[in-house]
């Protein structure tokens, strides 16, 4: 009955190894785990996804990865893991693998096959351990290599995010200040000149004329400075006349740039060249080591690649913009201090200059005693009829780059009892320490403890937190002062020692007091940031960490980038290379037929291509703007969306398959006012806004008195020349059409993250490039304003960044950066092109394909024996059914066995679509 | 003085609570850290201790001499040393070196032996293995007629492996310990690591059969009935487990206590005597009985072992 027993039993056991067997690992595959060969267990199936895209999303990037795999705690994987499984392990330093291996870090890792060809590589994510008795099990995620390099781009070593300025563009030996500049009409002026004649750095960053509307905040756009005699005003009457040549006008109202044909250099809108950006994505130093490849751009229509810049903030709006915090912070000096001062930290990273910062230092104090003997320190020492307690001040100052005293913390005061206080004004009487007039103290810290840390350093108890607030400082100093304070509890009175004297020391009769102090740096972090009060304005130096430290990642912008063009990111495992290319680029002609790779045994599956929204829109955030606003009131949709309708009739909801990206949308416009225009009166020349009533002239007499005289209104016999000369009167020049950064009220907005094109110069007569003058100072109360001072007849040339390339004599659309045909247009008498928008280019006849009423769905397990699959078989056409097919998805595909993979493929109508799709 | 690896090791960091430790070997002239934890004094005891011999096990390892020709491996069971870093100053600070023997016998005392044959009988065209530990060298005599002693020098630990024995020689004399040199009909020999991490052998006396196990892939296909050789189900690939099964051949009480070593170690090859293949294999035995000649109703003892190829063989 007992051997029956075990023969049934050994008869299932039987069964179940067979059954278990049936997916063993017969391939040959090796992991590498930072460069270690990890032991495969027999039973670790390395399940590998890929996919080309999202279909409820096309524009989503998708990374190759794998399903969970588990690795046997063998002594070789335990060392990989660096014994990850013992519960007291701790990390020494942090590194790749070893008792170095970090799991919060990316860990790379290579999959090499039988023949040493590069099955797979990028980093493992060790997910959780399990131990079972003396089994020990991690369970181990690998990601493709595209996840690692868009990590890179978007978080430092640190685990900081990235900003534009965190990239290397130009390759000097200062990355940090590479792109710095003194904003100035001359920096402008070197910015507009040709590309080939510009220094490097411009372009990176150039500015870009638009119409930003009135300027905010410290700008008086209702005064200006002129010299009377250039315009025909009278340049003195009576005892009063000019100051410093200059007469100020008081305008009736206030005006913008266009309108005084000021363009002062602060005012114009700073841009960043999207294909320096792609450069300085493709430098490996910038990407953690990857090669990559932007070379089929170069066949991207719409100029895409060389002539694409993005709108960045206003200059004046950097100050108050920005708040930096883990830019910045606070490094000990080891020397350049002596006693009284016992630690010495400057700022590392730069913060705009008028920047007030807002500093915590946080430090313990330590003393030295000369080597006497071994001896403890104390607080405190009782010596007959008194005890003496040693009582330090301790406070920290700012300096700025001249080393002037600029700001100072309250003062903080150890000691081993609660100390009476003297003022701070006393004290610095008695103790040389220069105490302010309104210094403070900040309480009395008690300490009874002070450990001896090394040799004969002592450190104190107590970690003491300084607060201080200064603008511009170049550094900080602790100064430290110490007195004695005799106290007889016969008595009860307090004598002070005003000498400088320290703690005690035991166990000798006669006191020693100590008197070299230092101090090391406290556990709590220090802290530096800063808020710029004041706007920034001519002269001001402009660092690259101010102008780039975007909210978002050089990560952020490649996405983006590519969802908008619908370019696909593709990784090459053996020369780690990440090539960026268009659809048309993507799909090879090539077709495979699978009628006898199909498993029909294991069946298929087919279902309709269905979208979960009846409209898929393109669009793109608004960044708002006068003509934008009253295009979405009025047409009830943003300026330049494409709507597309699916087909799918089971909901009427709209989807913005663009959600996520980082660009914004703004309207190109050609502005209409009275004020584009060149008048002369006879032979004086006169501001176009001379044609409103009510404007008045200031004059100044000896005593700094004034007068105001009336400007007469321009008169009807003037010569009036239009800007324009294309006959739409009125309006700005025919081929200067800006972006409109303004709202209905001609205020400003923010702006940034507009994608703008290039789009060649234009000349503007009359107009200046301006920057704030010292007569501003005393003609304006000190406040920046206008300068009316005609430029020349020839005028200057600006460059021209809007949203469009034009054709026909400038007079079509012929590329657009909207992704759909906008209902109307604010600008005169041009035409919308066929195919010049976004979606029409590089949509259209892909996304038709895909909503076919025909197109459907299949999935099936598909044997690719004798094919390497990996991400390369995604770029294929298909034949199967009598149908033609792309492969979206393979699922699970294991590199260890030989079994049929789960895949998923999409019907093709017109192969054409795929292969010459964008144009 | 080594201390066997199975048994718990502790390292005693006294009143130190809370105290970051490593601990180090040498190797090429380096100290090379193979582990960093830190040690919390658990509650209810008189110091603050870790156990240690845990995480050095993995580092003492026994190699696989060759099977075929005379060798001497060096095996590597380094001294382990243990630090502790002292926060305040940043330093590493020494505090003890202990070092193990692979001895996995669960015995007290650790027997410094590393050679634990099961017969003792060496088969001519075998090769025969002897490991030692921390030797400076080793002395063998080839007994027979004309006896003959020769030493081989080690300085460390180690196996030593012999071949072509005189064709006079009747055995071996080793350290104390006499191996037979006999002529058999068998096959098969057995070499393995035992518990003390050393090598020996068996031969195998008994019957030993060999099989092979398959597991059959298919694919069902499209396909054109009116040729012959179109296949709608094709069997695109098979795995192959080979198996022997080997009968050691009857076995005395001693003998049968000592083939534990050889049942639960972890490295095994099969030595086939006639042709000198050498064949890695991993036995598949769940179970080490001790069996005795009493408890076998009086009957000498054997054992089957089954054993499993330990490479991958594929049909396509």
């Amino acid at each position: 009955m007992i051997a029956l027993f075990r023969r049934i039993q050994e008869w299932f056991l039987h069964l179940f190894k067979r059954e278990s067997n049936h997916e063993t690992m017969k391939r040959r595959i090796s992991l590498y785990i930072a460069d270690s060969l990890v032991e495969l267990d027999e039973q670790s199936l390395v399940l590998f996804n890929y996919t080309m895209e999202d279909l409820s999303n096309p524009t989503y990037v998708k990374n190759s990865y794998s399903k969970q795999i588990t690795i046997k705690g063998t002594p070789n994987n335990n060392k990989i893991f660096g014994e990850f499984f013992r519960l007291d392990r701790t990390i020494e330093y942090g590194g790749a693998a070893g008792v170095n291996f970090n799991p919060m870090q990316k860990t790379p890792f290579t999959i090499f096959d039988e023949l040493g060809e590069i099955l797979e590589s990028g980093y493992a994510k060790l997910d959780n351990v399990k131990c079972v008795g003396a089994d020990v099990e991690y369970k181990v995620s690998l990601y493709g290599g595209l996840g690692s390099f868009l990590y890179e781009l978007a978080y430092d070593s640190n685990g900081q995010k990235k900003t534009l300025a965190s990239l290397d563009y130009l390759g000097t030996d200062n990355p940090d200040a590479e792109l710095d500049f003194t904003i100035n009409k001359e920096s402008v002026a070197a910015a507009w000149m040709d590309e080939e004649d510009r220094d490097a750095k411009w372009n990176i960053i150039n500015f870009a004329p638009a119409y930003n509307g009135i300027p905010e905040g410290n700008f008086a756009s209702n005064k200006a400075l002129v010299d009377p005699a250039a315009i025909g005003l009278p340049s003195s009457q009576g005892a009063y006349t000019t100051k410093e040549g200059y007469t100020r006008i008081n305008l009736v109202k206030n005006y913008d740039e266009w309108a005084v044909k000021d363009l002062r250099s602060y005012l114009q809108r700073p841009i960043f060249s999207i294909k320096a950006l792609l450069n300085a994505i493709s430098n490996p130093q910038n990407n953690g080591g990857y090669n990559v490849d932007f070379s089929d751009l170069e066949e991207l229509p719409q100029r895409a690649y060389e002539n694409l810049w993005m709108t960045l903030p206003m200059i004046p709006s950097l100050g108050t913009y920005k708040k930096e915090t883990g830019s910045l912070s606070l490094v000990r000096d080891a020397s350049g201090y002596a006693m009284p001062y016992i630690g010495k930290y400057h700022i590392e990273g730069a913060a705009p200059s008028g920047a007030e910062m807002a500093t915590n230092l946080n430090v313990r104090m330590t003393t030295f005693v000369p080597s006497v003997a071994v001896s403890e320190l104390y607080m405190k020492h009782t010596n007959g009829a008194s005890t003496a307690y040693a009582v330090y001040f301790l406070q920290v100052f700012a300096y700025d780059a001249g080393g002037s005293e600029i700001g100072r913390s309250k003062i903080k005061c150890v000691a081993d009892i609660n100390f009476p206080t003297i003022s701070p004004r006393q004290m610095a009487d008695v103790l040389k320490f220069t105490a302010g007039e309104n210094d403070a103290f900040e309480g009395t810290y008690t300490n009874s403890t002070i450990t001896r840390i090394a040799g004969d350093t002592y450190l104190f108890n107590n970690e003491l937190g300084f607060s201080i607030d200064a603008v511009d400082v170049a550094y900080y100093q602790i100064k430290v002062a110490s007195k004695t304070a005799l106290y007889y509890p016969g008595s009860k009175t307090w004598t002070y020692n005003y000498v400088e004297q320290g703690v005690l020391w035991t166990p000798t009769t006669e006191r020693v007091f100590p008197r070299e102090y230092n101090s090391i740096s406290g556990i709590t972090p220090n802290s530096v940031s800063y808020t710029s009060g004041e706007t920034l304005r001519s002269g001001a130096s402009i660092t690259k960490k101010m102008l780039l430290s975007t909210e978002h990642s050089p990560a952020d912008y490649l996405i983006s980038f590519c969802r908008v063009f619908g370019l696909h990111m593709l990784y090459d495992n053996t020369t780690k290379t990440i090539s960026i290319v268009t659809r048309n680029s993507l799909y090879d002609d090539e077709t495979f037929d699978l009628t006898e790779r199909v498993d029909k045994g294991k069946g298929i599956e087919l279902s309709p291509f269905l979208f979960d929204s009846k409209w898929y829109d393109f669009k793109a955030e608004s960044a708002g703007g006068r003509f934008a606003d009253e295009y979405k009131s009025i047409q009830g949709n943003e300026y330049g969306i494409q709507r597309v309708n699916t087909g799918y009739e089971f909901n009427s909801e709209s989807k913005n398959i663009m959600d996520g990206i980082v660009y914004k949308n703004a309207v190109t416009i050609l502005d209409k006012s009275p004020y584009y225009t060149s008048i002369h009166e006879g032979a004086a020349f006169k501001p176009s806004v001379f044609v409103d009533l009510g404007h008045t002239q200031t004059l100044w007499n000896a005593t700094k008195d004034e007068t105001q005289l009336d400007i007469s209104v321009i008169q009807s016999t003037a010569n009036v020349e239009y800007l324009n000369e294309d006959g739409h009167e009125g309006y700005d020049v025919e081929f200067g059409r800006k972006l409109e950064l303004r709202n209905k009220d001609n205020k400003a907005i923010s702006g940034e993250g507009v994608l703008v094109l290039f789009e060649g110069f234009s000349y503007y007569p009359y107009f200046n490039l301006t920057d704030d003058i010292p007569a501003m100072t005393a003609l304006n109360e000190g406040t920046p304003c206008w300068l009316i001072t005609p430029g020349d007849a020839d005028g200057i040339r600006i460059p021209i960044y809007q949203r469009y390339t034009y054709a026909g004599g400038g007079w079509s659309i012929a590329n657009s950066l909207d992704f759909g045909v906008p209902a109307e247009l604010d600008i005169p008498g041009i035409i919308y092109r066929d195919g010049a928008t976004i979606y029409e280019k590089f949509w259209q006849k892909y996304m038709r394909d895909r909503y076919d009423k025909d197109t459907k769905v299949m999935k099936c397990k598909v044997d690719f024996k004798g094919m390497v699959v990996s991400q390369e078989l995604l770029r294929k056409f298909y034949y199967y059914g009598g149908s033609l097919w792309v492969l979206n998805k393979i699922t699970n595909y294991s590199l260890t066995t030989y079994d049929p993979v789960e895949c998923e493929f999409i019907q093709v109508q017109d192969k054409q679509n795929y292969l010459n799709g964008q144009r | 003085m080594a201390n066997p690896i199975w048994k718990d090791y502790f390292i005693d960091f006294g009143d130190l609570d809370s105290i970051i430790y490593r601990i180090s070997y040498e190797e090429d002239g380096e100290q090379k850290v193979i582990f960093v934890g830190k040690a919390n004094w658990r509650p209810g005891t008189e110091s603050n201790r870790v156990r240690i011999n845990d995480i050095c096990a993995d580092y003492l390892v026994t190699r696989t001499p060759d099977l075929v020709a005379e060798d001497v491996v060096m095996n590597t069971y380094p001294e382990f040393l243990v630090e502790i870093f002292i926060e305040d100053a940043g330093v590493w600070e020494d505090v003890t070196t202990v070092i193990f023997t692979p001895d996995w016998s669960y015995k007290t005392p650790s027997p410094l032996v590393m050679a634990d044959p099961i017969r003792k009988t060496i088969d001519r065209r075998q090769t025969f293995l002897h490991s030692v530990f921390l030797k400076r060298s080793v002395s063998y005599t080839i007994t027979g007629l004309h006896p003959i002693t020769r030493t081989i020098d080690i300085n460390g630990s180690g196996t030593i492996s012999l071949q072509n024995f005189p064709i006079q020689a009747a055995g071996i004399s080793i350290e104390g310990m006499g191996y037979r040199l006999v002529n058999t009909c068998a096959e098969w020999v057995v070499y393995y690591v035992n518990a003390y991490g050393g090598w020996d052998s068996l031969i195998i006396e008994g019957n030993v059969t060999e099989r092979d196990d398959l597991t059959r892939h298919n694919i069902s296909l499209e396909h054109d009935n009116g040729i012959a050789e179109s296949r709608g189900k094709r069997n695109y690939v098979n795995e192959l487990t080979k198996v022997y099964t080997l009968h050691t051949g009857w076995l005395t009480d001693d003998e049968s206590s000592r083939m534990h070593h050889l049942l639960n170690s972890t490295n095994v090859y099969l030595g086939n005597l006639n042709d000198g293949r050498i064949i890695p294999v991993v036995l598949t035995g769940n179970t080490t009985d001790y069996k005795t000649y009493k408890g076998n109703g009086n009957r000498l003892v054997d054992y089957t072992i089954e054993a499993e190829v330990a490479q991958y063989m594929t049909r396509k």
